[in-house]
């Protein structure tokens, strides 16, 4: 239960204003920041039915339009119903396969966007790596706007994990921004 | 019951058919839009457990903004794991802007009722507090940020907790 406060500071700390920057490139000075989102898990998964509650840290070194990079690192809190014995932490590898401008989204929110896929690989286990479970990310709708990247629904296969059954994730709304 | 389950996925694909291309048949009229959510219940504000399946809910919908203040809202929220849409609820709200929406007024906060009905009949009286409202149609979209609702058990008399931390309103 200490950690909730934590990821809810986390979590409030993404209503703050950041400005707008140049989303790649040699002049982007982010190195990495917050994410936070809302998923889910199939019950073929294991994992406790609920709604989870995912925050940590994201680090993006190369800044590359093309097959860019980025190394995740948090927990997956679930929600509702809330249970601390449910907690995961998640180490993830993603890669945005390109970054593309999309033009109609500035006529709506004033901003540069960018369409970017990406695809990842996401590894969760427990606090006392009891439990383990390995998936595979698929995010199609997602959106570099300004210094943030924003994903709608992308999915998680889970692979294998252990002498349990595979089943899907499904990721609502994540919200990645640079910070530092 | 495969027959059921055909029934079920043509009706899921009509309903947000329906959702997506509704408003553009609207387009010429001021205030419509498509609303998108976050939606997570929480346990009975009594005892902690919740009338509802645990799980995650989206919720997905129409909005339209007649007049200065008023919203009406008509929408759905489907369970989307870990089972998807296995249960669904269908709700209407009817919300009221607190400061009057004006071409560059940008920042406003909502109360609203509404009623829910579930796939199991369960029936719900809802009121919500939203505290933060950012944009209107003017600029072709708002969103919402943590709204807090407060659920009716019309059958289980009990009071359950809702929580939206983010809605999106994209207005045509």
């Amino acid at each position: 239960m200490r950690r909730i406060p934590v990821t809810l500071l986390l979590l409030l700390s993404l209503f703050f204003p950041a400005n707008e920057t140049s989303a790649l490139g040699a002049d982007k000075p982010w190195f990495g920041g917050l994410y936070t989102g809302f998923c889910g898990f199939s019950e073929q998964t294991g994992l406790p039915e609920a709604e989870y509650l995912a925050a940590g840290l994201f680090a993006e070194p190369l800044s590359i339009p093309v097959l860019n990079p980025a190394l995740l690192c948090g927990v997956l809190l679930p929600l509702s119903p809330a249970d601390t014995g449910g907690m995961r932490v998640q180490v993830a590898g993603e890669l945005t396969i390109v970054d593309l401008p999309v033009s109609l989204l500035k006529k709506r929110f004033y901003i540069t966007s960018c369409w970017s896929p990406g695809v990842g690989a996401h590894y969760l286990f427990t606090f006392d790596r009891r439990t383990s479970a390995f998936s595979v990310l698929i995010a199609p709708l997602r959106f570099r706007v300004g210094d943030g990247v924003f994903t709608f629904g992308s999915i998680e296969l889970f692979l294998f994990r252990g002498a349990e059954s595979q089943g899907w994730g499904f990721t609502l709304f994540k919200a990645a921004l640079f910070l530092f | 019951m495969y027959g059921k389950d055909r029934i079920k996925s043509r009706a899921i694909v009509l309903l947000w058919g329906i959702i997506l291309v509704l408003p553009v048949w609207n387009a010429e009229a001021s205030g419509f839009g498509l609303t998108f959510s976050t939606n997570t219940f929480s346990g009975s504000v009594q005892s902690g457990d919740s009338a509802v399946p645990p799980g995650m809910y989206c919720r997905g919908g129409l909005s339209w903004l007649p007049g200065k203040h008023l919203e009406i809202e008509l929408y759905h929220i489907p369970q989307i794991t870990p089972r998807l849409y296995s249960q669904v609820y269908f709700g209407c709200s009817a919300g009221w802007w607190i400061l009057e929406r004006k071409e560059n007024s940008y920042l406003n906060a909502i109360v609203e009722a509404g009623f829910l009905y579930g796939l199991d009949r369960r029936k719900l009286l809802n009121l919500k507090i939203t505290p933060i409202v950012f944009g209107c149609p003017a600029f072709r979209y708002a969103e919402k940020f943590c709204t807090l609702g407060l659920l009716f058990d019309l059958e289980g008399k009990r009071l359950l907790w809702q929580l939206q931390l983010l809605a999106v309103t994209l207005y045509l």
